[in-house]
Order: structure tokens, then C-alpha cells, then sequence
């Protein structure tokens, strides 16, 4: 088999590919002017259905590894297929999405493959010397740091939902079927729960005025709900931190691991604007941010900026309503 | 029963932080406040919880950065951490984790851990991957983002619930030793108590110089992010910015 210069790792939920897969050959394909040198690679233990889907809708190769001898998928078994592929195919980047899923096996697997692993990519650009740069951000979201890998291969984790997903016109990519059979080994599957509903509060409001640590403690909270109450059809949310502490039910967070919400107007009070919080809200219509620090990240996806202390500027703005 | 717990001293805040002169990396100011990473408070409350429930258990905790990287330490064997070990490393230019984790590992590997535990990421870096890579340098399972955790110490086993995107946990059973990556709001983590902070003062921290690992890869350049919306910054007064956002809102008709 020839050698790829990519091998791009489809993530699923049960047995149907996940958005990201298709975020993932979108890059791949900014990267590599050749489809046929990318390598799509489709582990579970029912993946047919879903190599057939991705081989349509990107017209790349699809590895379909069938696993037996599990009903459950650990890291330990997709660092095996990765690293057994990676041997056979010698590619240079292995794309992976920097979900819970791939930060629990894309770390080892570098390890494995004696590679760099660069996490939570929010971009991909050349640099001046035409080798590739992976952007990831840092220090809050204050800075974007280009890292360069030293190795060859580099496992490479794409933050999902910030891209677009890509459609294929043309033919479908072939698909090369194999097995592997593994053992029950140190961590076994006891059950799943999906018990968290997400807030349709939430997804209907017109309104969101999100609170961060910004707002100082849990009563100010309800200089958060005031403030929210002078806009009809608003609806109060935080960012984790806030879950956290208890302060806000889980129902009510927005980010990565809570509500991906993209209400008309959205303001953000007291939000520093991490990765996951921005990757939960950056498609709302008209974003404000209110934040006494001026170089919180926040900004950057902010529509309206304002720069003051969230408790202080509500208290002046319930006056000046008062007043009008 | 022995845990080891990965902590990192991070900045109590960014805003003393900058680009350095080269662009290559960051560079923070003389006078930056510290503190212990918040994901790695929970990480030792945890081991902290297990300590109290059973006897004959040893809390050790390892970090790696420079001198200063020691108060974190102090602060670990002020919530009631036994032994401290510190790996001097200059972190004036990016630290590849792939290195980090090889040296942690290494001595790791001595002391004969049933569990270790990391926070799921730091919050300056936000990388995610030092406690992963810990497991695989020393051939051990690993779980990340648990949110809940059961031992069973006769069995040799925990039980885990692990969290994925969209509020979906999935339940785990691992044999130990294992290392388990700490999400946040799995505890509350405690206050270091007064006794124990004046007893940490005298107390010996094990401090380990060795030969850098090389990394794995470099940090070319740091740049701002780039604007994404206008961004435009209401100017003026209190008062003034108050009026300009009731005066938007209104022109939205967000407000009557």
C-alpha cells in the first residue's frame, strides 16, 4: 500500500459519523493538494455504515476497521489501530479532533509514535518557509502560539466547530476493510448516562446574558437576572466555572461541554472567552461583552466592547432605565 | 495505598504577561502572582478525600518548573499533601509536554503509585495532554475527564464516571494502578489550615535537576488573536457607555 501524507481519524457517536470527521478533511485537503494522499481511518465495532457515508461525502480513502472482542471502544484499543495504521501508511500528520474523545487517546498515541502532539488547533497556516504551523491559543485566549512539529508523524488535535465541513462532488474514495480483535483489558465499560438535558430555555431565547467569574460572587447573580429581565424573551446562562461552583444549574451552561446556543443577541458579563466558552456561543447573532479587563479574549468575538466592572455598569444602567 | 498528583503553578492572572522581545513565546513579569492550577486543586482534593477514608495512604505531589514553582508545594502540603517533589526546569521558552511527561514519568516510575491523578488541563496552556502521556511513558491505563469517583481498594479497582460533550457520562471500572485526569466540579476543593501551612514551612521538598528531554516540537511565533466581529469599544464615562448600549439595544429592539 502506498504511504499518506495525512491520516485523518473519524470520530462517531454510536454508529454515524460525527460533524467534526468532515471539519477534519477539510483541513486535510488545505493541507495536501492530493485527496489520494489522505487516508480517512473509521474505527468501531459496527463502522460500515459510516465508511460508506464518509467515503461519499469526501471522496477520500476510508480505513474501516471492524473491532471484535469488545462492545465498548477504550483508548487502549484506538491507540492500537492508529499506531498499527501509522506503521503501515507513514504519514507525516495524524488529524484527530481535540473532543473528549481525542484528548483521551491522542496523547498516548503520540507517545506510542514517539510524535509531537499539538491540542486544540484553531487554525492551520504555512509558514515562511512553506512547512505547515498549527495555531492554538493560550493564556486565556490572550495569545495564539504557531507551533511547529519536530516529527514526523505529528498527532495534531483540531478543535471541533470552528470550520466549515466540506462536501465532496466527485466519486467516492475507496474503502479497505479490516479487523482487529481485542481483549477486555484494564477499563470496562459499566454503563452511559444522558441524563443532563440540555436547556431549551435556552435555545429559544432572544436574549442571552451569559455570566462569567467576572461577576465576583453568587449573589451578584442577581444583578445578572435584573439586568437580563429588561430585555423581553431574555434568558440567563453561564460559563463552567460558574456550573461549577454551583452557583448555575448545568442546564444553564454554555460552552463545549454544555449548550452550543446562537441566540440573536448575546452578552457576555464578566466572561473571559476560553476556547470551549467561545466554542459554545460563537455563532450568536450580535455578540456584547462587558469585562473590566481590556485584553480579555472575549472581545475578539465581540461585536460591542465594553470595558468596565460587570456589577458597577448594570447598577448604573438599572439607574439610568429608572430614569428614561 | 500510594497517589501521586501532578500540580502546576500557574499566573493568578495573564494580564502581567507578554509577547517577549523575539516573538518566539511569552514572557511574565517579575512581580506575577502564582497559584496552584485550578484543575489540579481538584485532582488533590481527591487524592486528599482517599487519604482520609484510608489508612496508611501516602499523598505525594510532583510539579516541574522553575525555583518559584516550589510555593506550589507549600500549598499542596498546606491542604494536606505528605511529600513534595520538584523537578527544576527553566520555563522561559514553551515546554513540549511529550518532555514534561517523560520526566515526570521517571520518577513516577520509583515510587510505586496505585493511582495518579492530574488536572484534565492547565489553565495557561490549556493542552490537555501531560497526565495522558504520563500513563503511556509508564504502561498504564488511563481515564480522562472524570467527574466521579468510587474506590474499591480491596478489589484493586475504581469506579469512574467520565464526561463527554453534550452532558453524556460514561460509567468506567479500571484496575489500578491507573492514572485518572480530573475534571472540574468533581469536589470542592479545601483551604490549606493554618497548622499545616506553618508545618510546610520546615518541611523538605525533594528537588530534581536533570538534562532537559529534547522536545518534540517548537513554538515559532506568538501573535494576538485576530478580531473576529467588529469589536467596536464604547469610549467615555461610566455613563456614557451606559447610554450607548441603551441606545443600541433599543435600535435592535431588544429593549422597548
Amino acid at each position: 500500500m502506498n504511504d499518506k501524507h495525512i491520516l485523518i481519524i473519524a470520530e462517531l457517536d454510536e454508529d454515524r459519523l460525527k460533524p467534526v470527521t468532515f471539519e477534519l478533511s477539510h483541513h486535510a485537503k488545505n493541507m495536501e493538494s492530493n485527496p489520494d494522499n489522505i487516508l480517512l481511518v473509521i474505527t468501531g465495532t459496527a463502522p460500515g455504515h459510516a465508511a460508506r457515508e464518509a467515503s461519499e461525502r469526501t471522496g477520500l480513502d476510508v480505513l474501516c476497521v471492524t473491532v471484535s472482542g469488545t462492545e465498548f471502544m477504550t483508548n487502549a484499543t484506538r491507540k492500537d489501530v492508529v499506531v498499527s495504521a501509522a506503521k503501515r501508511f507513514n504519514p507525516s500528520y495524524i488529524l484527530c479532533p481535540h473532543s473528549s474523545e481525542g484528548t483521551d487517546y491522542g496523547p498516548g498515541l503520540a507517545v506510542r509514535l514517539s510524535a509531537a502532539c499539538i491540542s486544540a488547533v484553531n487554525g492551520i497556516t504555512r509558514g515562511e518557509d512553506g512547512s505547515l504551523l498549527f495555531s492554538r491559543s493560550i493564556c486565556g485566549g490572550q495569545y495564539n502560539a504557531l507551533m511547529k512539529p519536530d516529527t514526523k508523524p505529528a498527532v495534531i488535535l483540531v478543535q471541533p466547530g470552528l470550520f466549515p465541513t466540506e462536501k465532496n462532488q466527485g466519486e467516492p474514495g475507496r474503502i479497505i476493510a479490516e479487523t482487529y480483535t481485542t481483549q477486555i483489558g484494564h477499563i470496562r465499560m459499566t454503563g452511559i448516562e444522558k441524563t443532563r438535558e440540555s436547556s431549551s430555555e435556552l435555545g429559544q431565547a432572544k436574549v442571552i446574558v451569559a455570566a462569567g467569574r467576572g461577576v465576583g460572587n453568587k449573589e451578584n447573580l442577581d444583578a445578572i437576572r435584573r439586568f437580563a429581565a429588561l430585555f423581553p424573551g431574555a434568558a440567563v446562562a453561564g460559563s463552567r466555572p460558574l456550573i461549577d461552583m454551583g452557583w448555575l444549574e448545568y442546564r444553564y451552561q454554555v460552552g463545549i461541554t454544555g449548550n452550543v446556543v446562537s441566540p440573536p443577541v448575546y452578552i457576555a458579563c464578566g466572561i473571559s472567552g476560553s476556547t470551549q466558552h467561545i466554542a459554545g456561543m460563537g455563532t450568536s447573532g450580535y455578540v456584547i461583552a462587558i469585562n473590566s479587563d481590556p485584553h480579555a479574549a472575549i472581545f475578539n468575538v465581540s461585536d460591542l466592547c465594553i470595558v468596565d466592572d460587570i456589577i458597577g455598569f448594570i447598577d448604573a444602567f438599572e439607574d439610568f432605565e429608572k430614569e428614561e | 495505598m500510594n497517589i501521586l498528583v501532578l500540580i502546576k503553578q500557574v499566573p493568578q492572572t495573564e494580564a502581567a504577561t507578554e509577547i517577549n522581545p523575539a516573538g518566539s513565546y511569552i514572557e511574565r513579569s517579575p512581580v506575577t502572582l502564582y497559584k496552584m492550577n485550578r484543575f489540579d486543586e481538584y485532582a488533590l482534593e481527591e487524592a486528599l478525600r482517599i487519604k482520609e477514608t484510608c489508612p496508611e495512604t501516602r499523598v505525594d505531589v510532583i510539579t516541574l518548573g522553575p525555583e518559584h514553582a516550589k510555593e506550589v508545594i507549600r500549598r499542596a502540603y498546606g491542604m494536606g499533601a505528605d511529600n513534595g517533589i520538584h523537578i527544576l526546569a527553566d520555563n522561559s521558552n514553551y515546554l513540549d509536554p511529550s518532555a514534561v511527561a517523560a520526566r515526570i514519568g521517571e520518577e513516577a516510575a520509583k515510587g510505586n503509585y496505585d493511582l495518579i491523578f492530574a488536572g484534565i488541563m492547565s489553565e495557561d496552556m490549556m493542552q490537555s495532554q501531560t497526565g495522558q502521556m504520563v500513563a503511556e511513558v509508564l504502561g498504564l491505563p488511563c481515564v480522562s475527564s472524570v467527574v466521579a469517583l468510587t474506590l474499591d481498594e480491596r478489589a484493586g479497582k475504581v469506579m469512574v464516571k467520565r464526561e463527554l460533550e453534550g452532558g453524556v457520562r460514561h460509567s468506567l471500572e479500571a484496575d489500578m494502578p491507573v492514572v485518572l485526569t480530573v475534571q472540574a466540579g468533581i469536589n470542592t476543593p479545601r483551604y490549606p489550615t493554618l497548622s499545616k501551612v506553618l508545618k510546610a514551612n520546615g518541611k523538605d521538598i525533594t528537588t530534581i535537576t536533570e538534562n532537559p528531554v529534547p522536545p518534540r516540537q517548537t513554538c515559532v511565533l506568538i501573535r494576538y488573536p485576530e478580531k473576529q466581529r467588529a469589536g467596536v469599544v464604547v469610549e467615555g464615562s461610566r455613563a456614557d457607555k451606559v447610554r450607548e448600549l441603551a441606545r443600541i439595544l433599543r435600535q435592535k429592539n431588544i429593549m422597548r
